[in-house]
């Protein structure tokens, strides 16, 4: 089994220094990540009396988890950021290369770890970015491997950028038609599913000149982004693209020459390639909408498709028979997850756990601003049963 | 740049854009021909746990007598009812408050079938009474803003629209919700129930407001009009062909009870928040504009027009027969001659913010007809009804926006704010 360990790893040595440049762009977007979560609400989210904890529903009772003490917490998310520092900066001194690969590793799980504990933390980049680090430490940084599992996920991406919601603007943060006024600016929406769909194989072109163009594209769609979504996205998205953009101008065969060998740990890709094609087109299958119904939400992308409109109702049912609406403390604030039935749900577990012996009932619709009709997402008879 | 590589570029950009268009064309094409048809926001709700039922029961009740809004499709205001009102004393009926004084709109009249008392409050509050004594407390907290329209009550059975936008379906016996559905953004307006269907207008965010009929026992709705361009708090009077009302937009539309066409349609010089009162012949509003209007049924022309001198919303009470109608204002109660549109009595008074908004009623108590009114600013007065003075009076604690509603042997009140549901027994 050692030896086994030694000759995988001596495999993946001999090639290191070539395969390194992924885990450098990859280790960007960490560092972007723990920037990002360095804000003292994430660590705010692990106290015991915070009631805005959402959850997963692997880990439906993660608000179970939580301290009474947050002060230690928040060195975890530190600790996150300097370690991405750290790990950067030894990309730039050779006799430590050799620890690239494992400290990324423990980064990586560092981040799956956090990234689950709390369903606050959910995010299409961070989906994004896990894959391609999961892929990139499965395939020992094989560069065609990466390039395919980018280009699914902005094809996934580009899926759910198909309807009205999408192409009329309704679905951004913020309407912006700073560079493309009136119908420019609803071509240039029209023009990112497109890219996204169908322009983005043009990385995987024998021909460098395509490959070129659809990175330019990839990098302005990113820049221009920055003025509707703001900084964190793109950057990381940046992050993401580095590695291609870099071998792009390092190697200009590297297409043929990485090519995809019949090894164990391409299989291995090669499958979590396939589960990730899964997760996303199961979706389609099993959730009325993702947008609206959250359906398995963190395992396929769920980008800016759809800004959502909502109504709740609380029902209790007293001893007496009578039926009293309760009110509904306001959840989450961000447009993205404030009608996520995920995060009704944990409410409405917390709720049960502080009075299992009452009978509630719930329930939740919700529709995209461009519909009329608003679908039933959530009706729970008896909340506490039933969760 | 090599030629290759332009040409590729050159072809590249082309069906780009070409691409592009095809998408814009196809998936906004929705968005470009956004209609009112597709702008309607309704959808009938039947969760497991509000089930409608669709039993003989049902369609029994729904062939009872119903009590509604100003009594009458006309929206008459004009009650028949065997008590004497000057016995009447008043008295809380329970210590909980009804509204608290959340929005300036109107207040919901409460609603009496005899069996049932059922008030509606503005902060989502509805309680049932039977035989004068709690029933059912239900609170709803689906919009900050509650109810503000009055319940339909037939049997033991209640539908009130809320201020989210939803229509409910009460079984006051059992107390439980039947069903409900949300129809738009708010249900600032009353609904009226004639057999099994029901008419409402209710508003939207944006485009603004429609009126539909739909029917109860098979759920299903029958037309939805064209949008009315504006909010429409204004409830619908109606007679055998078209239900007649308002809209903020200053227009006053007759709209087919059968086809929910527009028949007619007029434009008068102010937003129109009251509810319209009709006769054989003629339709009495007032609005913004400072007039009370009397209009044709037939196209909507102006029969005459009555200054009023500023905002009304106050819906007159109409003594068909007498050919006389009373109208609140600021200065006072008026007493129109419904033929001629002249003053035949005023009583002058100073009405305060909510007071100015109510409408009167006219009771008939054998050969006896009194108006019952709000009056100065948080008193309630019974008028006579040729002098216009004031026969008996009571003074609450705050005004009262609404009207007063009519029960068997007793009157109701529930004031703006921090009151309990008053009886007038």
């Amino acid at each position: 089994m050692k030896s086994l360990i030694f000759k995988i790893y001596s495999n993946f040595y001999n090639n290191y220094v070539t395969k390194i440049s992924i885990f450098w762009g990859l280790t960007f977007a960490h560092l972007i990540t723990s920037i990002y979560w360095l804000n003292g609400k994430n660590w705010l989210s692990f106290g015991l009396e915070n009631n805005k904890v959402y959850c997963y529903p692997i880990l439906k009772n993660c608000f179970k988890f939580s301290a009474e003490n947050t002060n230690y917490i928040k060195y975890i998310f530190v600790f996150y950021f300097l370690a991405s520092v750290i790990l950067l900066i030894l990309f730039f001194f050779k006799k430590f290369n050799k620890y690239i690969y494992p400290v990324f590793i423990a980064l990586t799980l560092l981040k799956a770890i956090l990234l689950l504990s709390r369903y606050n933390f959910m995010g299409n980049y961070h989906t994004m970015h896990l894959s391609l680090c999961i892929i990139s430490i499965i395939s020992f940084g094989n560069i065609n491997l990466y390039r395919i599992t980018l280009i699914l996920q902005y094809f996934f991406a580009g899926l759910l950028k198909l309807n009205t919601e999408w192409m009329s603007g309704a679905s951004l943060i913020k309407y912006s038609n700073y560079l493309f006024p009136g119908f420019w600016n609803q071509l240039s929406l029209a023009y990112v599913p497109v890219l996204e769909l169908l322009l983005i194989w043009g990385l995987l072109s024998k021909n460098k000149f395509i490959r070129i163009i659809t990175l330019t594209q990839l990098v302005m769609f990113h820049l221009y982004s920055i003025l509707i979504v703001g900084l964190y996205y793109p950057l990381i998205m940046t992050g993401l693209l580095i590695p291609v953009i870099y071998y792009e101008f390092k190697e200009d065969t590297i297409v043929s020459q990485d090519y995809i060998k019949l090894n164990l740990r391409n299989i291995i890709s090669v499958a979590f390639i396939i589960l990730i094609i899964t997760w996303n087109i199961s979706t389609k299958f099993y959730a009325l909408d993702p947008s609206k119904d959250g359906y398995i939400r963190y395992l396929s992308l769920n980008m800016l498709d759809a800004k959502l409109k909502c109504q709740s109702s609380l029902f209790e049912e007293t001893k007496g028979g009578d039926i009293i609406g309760l009110n509904i403390p306001k959840l989450a604030t961000s447009y993205r997850i404030h009608c996520d039935p995920l995060v009704f749900d944990t409410f409405l577990r917390r709720l049960c756990i502080k009075n299992p012996e009452r009978k509630f009932m719930f329930y939740l619709e919700s529709a995209r601003t461009t519909e009329t009709n608003y679908t039933l997402i959530r009706a729970y008879k008896n909340v506490c049963q039933e969760l | 740049m090599s030629v290759k590589n332009f040409k590729i570029l050159f072809f590249y950009a082309l069906t780009t854009t070409l691409l592009s268009l095809i998408s814009l064309f196809i998936f906004n094409r929705k968005l470009i021909s956004f209609g009112p048809e597709q702008a309607v926001q309704f959808k009938f709700y039947n969760p497991n746990f509000f089930t409608l039922n669709k039993s003989n029961n049902l369609k029994k009740s729904l062939m009872t007598k119903k009590y509604q809004f100003r009594n009458d499709e006309q929206r008459s205001g004009f009650y028949n009812i065997n008590f004497n009102p000057l016995n009447l004393e008043p008295k809380f009926i329970n210590d909980t408050a009804v509204n608290h004084g959340i929005h300036r709109a109107s207040k919901s009249t409460p609603m009496s079938n005899g069996e049932y008392i059922l008030s509606a409050g503005d902060q989502g509050l509805i309680q049932v009474f039977k035989n004068k004594k709690i029933h059912w407390s239900l609170r709803l907290y689906n919009s900050n803003l509650g109810f503000h329209g009055t319940p339909i009550l037939f049997d033991h059975y209640a539908i009130i629209g809320e201020y989210s936008g939803r229509l409910y379906f009460l079984d006051l016996l059992n107390k439980k919700i039947l069903w409900m559905g949300k129809f738009g953004d708010s249900f600032g307006a009353t609904p009226w129930l004639e057999d099994h269907y029901l008419y409402y207008n209710v508003e939207t965010i944006h485009p603004n407001g429609y009126v539909a009929k739909i029917n109860l026992l098979e759920q299903k709705i029958e037309w939805v009009s064209r949008l009315l361009g504006n909010h429409s708090h204004s409830s619908p009077a109606m007679d055998s062909d078209n239900l007649y009302l308002g809209d903020n937009n200053n227009n006053f539309q007759a709209i087919s009870k059968l086809t929910g066409k527009t028949v007619w349609s007029i434009r008068l010089n102010g937003p129109i928040k009251a509810t319209p009162s009709i006769d054989d012949q003629h339709i009495y509003i007032s609005s913004w504009d400072g007039f009370l209007y009397c209009l044709n049924k037939t196209n909507g022309s102006k029969v005459w027009a009555y200054p009023l001198l500023g905002k009304n919303q106050s819906s007159m009470a109409l003594d068909t027969k007498a050919q006389v109608g009373f109208i609140n204002h600021v200065d006072g109660l008026h007493k129109i001659d419904l033929k001629t549109g002249k003053k035949l009595s005023k009583y002058k008074m100073t009405m305060g913010r909510e007071a100015k908004k109510s409408s009167p009623i006219i009771l008939k108590y054998k050969n006896t007809k009194l108006i019952a009114s709000a009056c100065f600013t948080t008193d309630v007065c019974f008028f006579d009804y040729g002098t216009l003075n004031i026969l008996k009076k009571f003074t609450f604690s705050d005004g009262l926006s609404g009207q007063l509603g009519v029960g068997e042997d007793f009157l109701m009140i529930t004031l703006n704010k921090n009151t309990p549901l008053i009886l007038l027994e």
